[in-house]
């Protein structure tokens, strides 16, 4: 679906990728994660035809990014960080920008929007930053289009808001869709993604399915902690003990997603030896 | 799907593009009719409150060419207006690209880039000009009929029996003079193909200075604009001043391409002009005038078309 070979990319002055490779295949639910600054947002943009490598190919669903051919970006949806809505209705923005999609689902629509409690009869400039966000959420879902990126999409939700993200989302995926997100907010994507990608120095540090990792590693929080040999990475909690340990029980542990971050990027080597042995 | 040019997805972006603009649009239009309105107040401040001035003396106008004034003063209003509006509004071409959101909103609809580009051409210079026509009328029509009747108040007396030619609205869309420029017994069709292609021109200048630049685009290309014309101005002034065109009368004035094409065709490139050997003829000149005047928005379009193809957000 998206096959990116060897991508190279810089800013002016700033080297953001080296030679990074990724696949990102259909039926998945991607976490993208990353430091700030390590370019998520900016392979978005690779992905989309935004910006282009300075080297490697990037390909979407046989097309090079590049192109921005409109077969291909009528079969993927970006919500970026800092979006932008236009000044008209919500009805009015459906209706002339839905046609470009060709499996648009009014009724998808209509029921998120409602899931999320938008009002549909607003102006969408006039909107609070909360209710563009879910409008845009809602409309990319009801695009149906193959791939869906989303860059930090609970930024600027709600409490509530957030878990109604977490439903609608895990409604959406099928074994056609590709959705990758990526965010800092580890929590809100928790029990919703089935693959995780860290970013780190121009390249794909670890990327491994949420199922893989739960047989491989164990999560424990306790009020002391073990100084076990299994221990890959431990920190003190308000409550305790936070670790992260090599699983050799053979049964799958909950993937705590943010001990799985700070594990990745602070002992990398560990890890990447447990998953590449 | 065609992925280059599908006019169901044409329609749908000029749809869609009108739809996220409409009120936009709309604040342009009434900015036109308000400047049009204060143009016009001004114009009859400055001509004493009478821009159709003429006087009578027994049943005879004294002074026929003043009310032709009226038609040259619409025609100035009309294409001044059409040239500064035009420029702007294309300056404001595909989307504010400083606005990385705006820009990626824009770039990620499902659309080519040469439906996108035709969108803007067909908004920023068809709508445009039809809508700033609509305008100007809206203003110059009831503008005539008043400027008019304040003259005709003045000669009621000796209007009855005075017989001259009435100047009404002017038309500025005259289809002879329009379509027909290439030919050499339309009069002043010469003055209507330049300003059409001159406005052209700019639109095109200003598209292409509009996707160029991301940042403060209508002052950028108003700086090149500068700089390209003062290039031009003194290449051109040394190229007129060399003794590779022939000297005469015609260099320093405006290109007449009917006599010029009447020179070609009866004397081919002879020098009629004694004491010099021509090497390029009135007739080359005329061809390069043409050329210039429709290749270069062409080009200019065409430049627009491609950076917008290779834009980055």
């Amino acid at each position: 679906m998206i096959k990116i070979e060897n991508l190279s990319y810089s800013y002016k002055k700033k080297n953001v990728f080296d030679g990074l490779s990724i696949n990102f295949e259909p039926g998945n639910i991607y976490g993208l994660l990353g430091k700030n600054g390590t370019g998520k947002s900016t392979l978005f943009r690779n992905i989309c035809g935004l910006l282009k490598p300075k080297k490697g190919n990037i390909t979407t669903y046989g097309y090079p990014s590049v192109s921005r051919n409109p077969s291909m970006l009528s079969k993927l949806f970006l919500l970026p960080e800092e979006f932008f809505v236009p000044s008209v209705y919500v009805k009015d923005f459906v209706g002339t920008l839905a046609p470009f999609y060709p499996r648009f689902s009014q009724e998808e629509f209509k029921k998120h929007i409602s899931d999320f409690d938008v009002p549909y009869d607003n102006k969408l400039d006039q909107m609070s930053l909360g209710q563009k966000k879910k409008t845009l959420i809602a409309f990319s879902l009801a695009t149906n289009t193959e791939l869906l990126l989303m860059d930090e999409p609970t930024n600027g939700l709600d409490i509530v808001s957030k878990t109604q993200f977490k439903n609608v989302m895990s409604g959406s995926i099928n074994e056609n869709k590709c959705i990758i997100i990526s965010t800092h907010q580890v929590k809100d994507i928790e029990n919703l993604i089935g693959r995780i990608s860290v970013i780190d120095n121009g390249s794909i540090l670890f990327n491994e399915s949420i199922s893989s990792i739960g047989k491989k590693i164990s999560f424990i929080h306790s009020s002391t902690v073990s100084n076990s040999p299994k221990t890959i990475y431990a920190e003190q909690t308000i409550s305790g003990f936070s670790e992260v340990l090599i699983n050799d029980s053979g049964l799958e542990s909950k993937v705590d997603l943010e001990m799985l971050y700070k594990a990745v990027m602070l002992k990398p080597e560990e890890i990447n030896k447990l998953f590449n042995a | 799907m065609n992925d280059t040019l599908s006019l169901s997805r044409l329609s749908l972006l000029i749809k869609n593009h009108l739809a996220e603009n409409r009120q936009r649009y709309l604040l342009y239009a009434f900015g036109i009719l308000a400047i049009a309105f204060i143009v016009y107040i001004l114009i009859f401040c400055v001509n004493n409150f009478r821009p159709y001035y003429f006087e009578i003396e027994d049943g005879v106008v004294t002074n026929p060419n003043n009310t032709t004034e009226w038609e040259v003063i619409q025609f100035v209003t009309y294409f001044s207006g059409l040239f500064i509006f035009g420029g702007i509004f294309a300056c404001i071409s595909f989307v504010n690209f400083s606005n990385s959101a705006e820009a990626i909103f824009y770039l990620n609809k499902p659309a080519s880039h040469l439906e996108k580009w035709l969108t803007e051409i067909v908004v920023r210079v068809v709508f445009l000009f039809f809508a700033y026509t609509l305008l100007f009328y809206l203003i110059d029509i009831p503008a005539t009929f008043l400027a008019r009747g304040l003259e005709y108040a003045g000669h009621l007396e000796n209007l009855r029996d005075a017989s001259f030619e009435e100047i009404g609205v002017v038309k500025v869309f005259h289809p002879s003079k329009i379509f027909y420029f290439y030919l050499p017994e339309i009069p002043d069709s010469i003055i209507y193909f330049l300003l059409i292609s001159g406005y052209l021109s700019i639109v095109a200048f200003f598209m292409y200075g509009a996707v160029l630049f991301n940042r403060f685009s209508f002052f950028k290309t108003l700086f090149l604009a500068f700089v390209v014309g003062m290039v031009y101005f003194f290449y051109g002034i040394s190229f007129v001043d060399s003794d590779i065109l022939m000297p005469g009368e015609w260099r320093y004035s405006f290109p007449d391409r009917a006599e010029m094409n009447e020179q070609m065709i009866s004397n081919g490139f002879r020098d009629e002009y004694s004491g010099f050997r021509t090497s390029l003829g009135p007739g080359f000149l005329s061809v390069v005038f043409y050329f210039l005047m429709i290749f270069v928005p062409s080009f200019l379009l065409l430049c627009s078309y491609f950076k917008l193809k290779e834009k980055e957000v």
